[in-house]
């Protein structure tokens, strides 16, 4: 089913408390944003959050090349 | 939708009980359904999503026959005590197929479900209005769920065709299940729901409209066949009955 193998890979961060820095606690892959959020919320909601957020990894960055590392592999994982 | 009314609690209708084990029964098939694909979903993600999905159904109705025993003044030890597989809709009655008959099903039927529940979340019967808040909060999710996989499957042409007559018959079922014109019309008059079964027909077209273009049909097309309605299990009739 080649319309099933448009997924991006997100990361997924969290925090327990406001002051806490968010913290990366796994992945999901998903076609799209909101379903990234859904999956994240079914998958990774053994905690009371205070926050949770998901960051396709296509949108991080790297500093330079050499620190490219998995964010240059964006989908298909 | 009218403001929650305040904390007074109406007689019990009459009408009530059949309702809230229709619901209820209908829930528990749903998460049965649900449950034997929470392995088989076409990606991990998926498939745990499912089993969450599984899980809030039958919760939903573990709650709602907790509701019963309330309203027949029946005293149970356990959901098999309020068992009669009469209630369940014949296209909630066999597992899904397909991947794709499971989607439609959280489409077509769970979105039928939840339109009665949320008509019950304003209502003035306080033991109901209780008890289907939270199963509102976590249905938005099992509509995203369904749409964005519906919407993903319709794009195949193969699937779309499954998909389009498996709906079809969802949706016959479920415009019926609310019941025929003018029904419910005592619950909606005492305020324990905001809508009869016209009023909730409607709403449930609305949401499922969407749905219904993505596969390219059109819900004038779907008559609901009343001579098949069987008021007393509040469905239409099995092809064996």
């Amino acid at each position: 089913m080649p319309v099933l193998d448009h997924v991006e890979v997100y990361e997924v961060f969290a925090r327990h408390r406001r002051e806490e820095p968010l913290r990366h606690v796994g992945t999901v892959t998903a076609p799209n944003a909101e379903m990234a959020r859904l999956y994240a919320r079914v998958i990774y909601d053994e905690d009371m959050w205070d926050a949770m957020v998901v960051v396709p990894r296509s949108a991080m960055l790297p500093v330079e090349p050499r620190y490219g590392g998995s964010s240059r592999r964006s989908s298909g994982e | 939708m009218s403001e929650p009314q305040p904390d007074v609690e109406v007689p019990m209708p009459a009408e009530l009980p059949a309702l809230v084990h229709s619901l209820a029964e209908n829930k528990k098939l749903l998460g049965r359904r649900y449950s034997e694909w929470a392995v088989g979903g076409p990606t991990l993600e998926a498939a745990i999503a499912l089993s969450a999905m599984a899980q809030d159904e039958l919760g939903h109705a573990r709650v709602l026959y907790g509701l019963l025993e309330e309203l027949r003044g029946l005293p149970a030890t356990g959901d098999t005590d309020w068992t009669i597989e009469g209630w369940g809709l014949s296209v909630a009655r066999r597992p899904f197929e397909t991947w794709a008959h499971l989607i439609g099903a959280v489409v077509f039927l769970d979105a039928a479900l939840t339109t009665l529940v949320e008509a019950a979340t304003t209502s003035a019967f306080l033991p109901l209005r209780r008890r289907t808040r939270k199963m509102v909060e976590e249905e938005r999710y099992h509509a995203l769920y369904g749409l964005h996989w519906l919407e993903r499957l319709a794009r195949i042409a193969s699937i779309r065709s499954v998909l389009a007559e498996w709906a079809g018959r969802v949706f016959t079922n479920t415009m019926a299940w609310f019941g025929p014109p003018g029904d419910l019309a005592p619950l909606r008059a005492t305020g324990v729901l905001n809508a009869d079964a016209d009023g909730l027909r409607e709403r449930y077209l609305q949401r499922v409209r969407p749905a219904l273009e993505a596969l390219g049909l059109r819900p004038t097309a779907f008559v609901v066949p009343w001579d098949r309605w069987d008021p007393a299990w509040r469905r239409l009739r099995l092809d064996d009955e």
